[in-house]
């Protein structure tokens, strides 16, 4: 009766999750989106993946051994940010170059992002977007935005976004083909109708080594904030305003950005697949869906009722269509609230917003990137403040820029958002009743 | 919707295993071992008898030191073989009496049956001479809460059988099957503490009975035992760990008591559903309390189900009764959550043991890295960060914790329960509550006055 025995204090029952089935679980909530972006960029996705993932599972491997670690989580986590950093390069026709891009991008992913902070649950910084940083200050052109074609003159190896001439064609990609924001404005009919045309689901008909440049779509509407677009067809009421013109002419239909044939990361581009990913991650309750929601609603109303700088003289717009300030009859920009053109503002509105939601990985962000573990507040309130500013911040970055990270869109934001967790978490903090 | 807090979680209790299972007597085991406890956990108890004495059932064993203890009672007839300090299932150190029984089931209840007068003082003698102190997992001295409300101006009584600990039937089957009982300790109650009527001008304390809305049958039960009485239903949500007394308090009041302080010192009396039933017991029959009902449960046996036991009985004796599995490697004295465990079955059932949970596992697996998923953050019932305070203990940082609110913590071991990385959360939080414990003791004089 007086055995040494050891008391074993309760809980005496565990609830069966453990890291390695959350991480794994995300990887597999990625499926979908691999499967789509190989479908819509042809081989080199899958090859760019297994370049990057394979990089990361050998960085972690290595660093495991050399540290003396034993998280079984580690492993899938290392898939999983493997795959992310791919899933953001530009689709591209050049694999080797882009596997080449992927690669680097991966081990400073892992090293720099993961190990160099102690591992798993340690990193401040999501690990793929640092990866992704990396890329973008090493290589600028990929992620790279247009005006950089003008700065280098000669169009650089790998600049473009582009489908290459394996892969399965599918949507109206007639829009899409390129940008050419110069040229618009005097033949209608021929940008809508371009020869190469093909309708859906046909392969591409291109002799060897013909590559179509596909921008993304936010490219474009960062062109149009910049003054890109102009006016120069009418002054009537009747003709198009900068921002319609952007919107109709420069591009794809809002349906193939959401199903996924637009310009963009591999797995950046359609939102139907991510979102799918994303509310199973929520259904398994590993994500709360207040973080993505609040990240798209912030992003929402900042694209809504941030103004948009248009032409060169400083005149802006505001809910693009609604409110021009300056000269709107040479801006052709939509008369105001009450006109009979009300209803055409508002669409114009609407779509510029859903544009701004549905492209530049801005999803991949809010359903992936955004809801990393260690990098994101704890608490649900600061989770939501979290994606509050991200949203916001990504919009932010896009409109005006002005700061370093600001041509990576969502995921400078978020880069910017993870610095603040730590504080976002303490000023959340609870207190237990009464105190 | 019923109400909650915030916090806590839903947890797959599996209580239908054992809910319909009516309560069964197990036959007399051939030894007892009390614990003299008093209900207080300072004192010492006097021993009334010595090895080799004859004693019968409800026979007084031991008497209480202090003014807040209970006497204890042997729970069988027969001889005392041993009074020995013995190591309980929570590794403290108490005396009890080991009593092996005979075949005369010779009770001492038929000769005496005390009458007490109807008040306050009246109600706490009766408690002490039969014993009863909280009967649930709190467990503690019922005296010194009636005797602290009372001083703090009573506002409400609570009857508390919700019961929120996963696989614990017990007082949900006592109260279908001892509805009568109960409804009779309850009009005590409020006779002798001079309860409200509900809706009701008159001042006075309130009465509420609470109890997990997803009980069907106990609820449809107590609704009709209840009826016309003072004690008004408090329906509640299934979320463990409902059933602690400090968060019972804050749903049923709207106050917001910090967890360390006792109810009873904001006048609101916590009193559990099985102690209602020994006090009804005891008030009206004359019986002090010897036996109570325990579930069995767990994946290590198969005859779980509900049933009536001495106290003292020895683990052992149980499992032999309900047929153990080989393969069962843990008793657990109490739920699988708040319960205290040993790899072989040598404790003993105690006025405060709800269950005994038998399993075949260790559910959990070794540490790894906190992934800061935060979900012992959100099922935290008080609202601390479990994690920090595991970060801080593990640092050695013990003057920080309390800064940390580590005393709010009620053990309810939830964090660890989601924890998926099975870091030991609560084991470090113990040891950093101890760990504080003792750097008070050791504070030089000038540091505590102020
Ligand atoms: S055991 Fe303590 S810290 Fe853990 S959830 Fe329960 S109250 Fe919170
Ligand atoms: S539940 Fe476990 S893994 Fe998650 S934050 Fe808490 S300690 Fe870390």
């Amino acid at each position: 009766m007086r055995t040494k025995e050891p008391v074993i204090t309760g809980p005496h029952l565990c609830s069966g999750e453990s890291g390695r089935r959350i991480l794994w679980t995300h990887v597999g909530a990625l499926w979908l989106v691999v499967v789509v972006s190989t479908a819509f960029f042809g081989w080199s996705a899958p090859v760019v993946l297994a370049g990057t993932v394979l990089t990361c599972v050998a960085v972690d491997l290595a660093m495991s051994r050399l540290v003396g670690s034993r998280n079984p989580a580690s492993l899938p986590h290392a898939v999983f940010m493997g795959l992310l950093v791919g899933l953001t390069l530009p689709a591209m026709a050049d694999t080797s170059w882009l596997l080449q891009i992927g690669v680097v991008g991966a081990v400073v992913a892992s090293l720099v992002g993961k190990w160099i902070f102690g591992g798993m649950g340690h990193y401040v910084w999501h690990p793929a977007l640092v990866g992704i940083l990396a890329i973008h200050f090493l290589y600028p052109a990929p992620v790279g935005m247009v005006e950089q074609d003008e700065q280098f003159g000669t169009p650089r190896r790998a600049k473009y976004l582009l489908l290459s001439n394996n892969h399965l064609f599918v949507g109206d990609l007639s829009k899409s083909q390129s940008p050419g924001f110069y040229q618009f404005g005097k033949s209608r009919s021929g940008l809508l109708r371009p020869n190469s045309y093909q309708g859906w689901s046909h392969s591409v008909p291109s002799p060897p080594n013909q590559t179509w440049q596909l921008y993304r779509p936010v490219q474009t509407l960062q062109a149009l904030a910049k003054g890109g677009i102009k006016n120069e067809e009418h002054t009537s009421q009747q003709g198009f305003s900068a921002v319609e013109k952007a919107l109709y002419l420069s591009l794809p239909p809002l349906a193939d950005a959401v199903v996924g044939s637009a310009g963009g990361g591999f797995g950046e581009t359609s939102v139907v697949a991510i979102m799918l990913g994303g509310l199973y991650l929520i259904y398994r309750g590993y994500v709360r869906w207040q973080l993505p929601v609040s990240f798209l609603a912030a992003a929402a109303v900042a694209a809504a009722v941030l103004p948009m700088p248009v032409g060169s003289g400083g005149e802006w717009v505001w809910f693009p269509g609604f409110v021009g300030i300056g000269q709107p009859s040479e801006l052709g920009v939509l008369p105001m609230i009450g006109s009979s053109h009300w209803f055409r503002a508002a669409a114009v509105g609407l779509t510029y917003v859903s544009f701004h939601l549905c492209s530049g990985g801005l999803m991949l962000a809010a359903f992936f990137l955004a809801n990393d573990m260690a990098t994101r507040p704890t608490r649900l309130s600061g989770q939501i403040i979290f994606g509050l500013g991200a949203g916001a911040l990504t919009i932010v970055a896009r409109l005006y820029g002005g700061w370093p990270m600001a041509p990576l869109g969502a995921y400078g934001a978020l880069l910017v958002m993870n610095t603040f967790s730590p504080l976002i978490d303490w000023l959340t903090r609870t207190k237990p009743p009464g105190k | 919707m019923h109400k909650g807090f915030p916090g806590g979680a839903v947890l797959p209790d599996d209580k239908d295993l054992t809910e319909g299972s009516s309560i069964e007597k197990i036959p007399r085991p051939s030894a007892v071992q009390i614990v003299l406890d008093d209900g207080t956990n300072s004192t010492t108890v006097e021993t009334t008898v010595r090895a080799g004495e004859i004693v019968a059932r409800g026979q007084v064993i031991g008497l209480p030191q202090s003014d807040d203890g209970v006497a204890v009672h042997s729970s069988v007839s027969g001889q005392v073989r041993q009074v020995a300090e013995s190591i309980l299932a929570d590794g403290t150190k108490k005396q009890s009496v080991i009593i092996e029984t005979d075949d005369e089931d010779r009770s001492v209840l038929s000769q005496e049956k005390p009458q007490w007068k109807v008040y306050s003082e009246g109600l706490i003698k009766c408690l002490r001479w039969a014993g009863i102190t909280q009967m649930g997992l709190a467990g503690g001295s019922l005296v010194a809460r009636i005797r602290k409300s009372l001083k703090a101006g009573l506002r409400y009584v609570i009857i508390n059988g919700v019961e929120s600990e996963p696989l614990i039937t017990s007082e949900v089957r006592l109260m279908t099957e001892h509805a009568d009982k109960i409804r009779h300790g309850c009009e005590l109650l409020t006779e002798i503490l001079g309860l409200a009527a509900p809706n009701s001008k008159s001042s006075g304390p309130e009465g509420l009975f609470a109890l997990c809305g997803l009980r069907q049958q106990a609820v449809g039960v107590m609704r009709n035992a209840l009826k016309g009485g003072t004690f008004r239903l408090a329906l509640l949500a299934d979320r463990y760990p409902q059933d602690e007394e400090v968060l019972l308090t804050n749903t049923l009041t709207n106050s917001k008591l910090r967890a360390t302080r006792d109810p009873a010192d904001a006048g609101v009396l916590v009193i559990n559903v099985t102690s209602v039933w020994a006090l009804s017991q005891a008030w009206y029959d004359g019986e002090p309390v010897t036996e109570r009902v325990i579930t069995v449960a767990g994946d290590g046996t198969e005859n779980t189900g509900n049933y009536r036991v001495p106290i003292g009985t020895r683990v052992r004796d149980i499992i032999e009764y309900v047929g153990p599995l080989p393969e069962a490697t843990r008793y657990v004295l109490g739920g699988p959550f708040r319960g205290w465990s040993r790899l072989s079955p040598e404790g003993v059932i105690t006025k405060q043991t709800t269950g005994l949970t038998v399993l075949t596992q260790a559910h959990r697996q070794g540490p790894e890295a906190c992934i800061r998923c935060g979900w012992c953050i959100d099922d935290c019932p008080v609202g601390i960060d479990p994690v920090h305070l595991y970060r801080l203990v593990e640092a050695g940082r013990i003057d920080k914790v309390e800064k940390a609110w580590i005393e709010d913590c009620i053990e309810c071991g939830l964090c660890l329960y989601v924890c998926p990385t099975h870091l030991p959360l609560l084991e470090r939080i113990r040891m950093g509550k101890w760990a504080l414990r003792q750097k008070r003791l050791t504070r030089p004089y000038s540091e505590i006055r102020d």
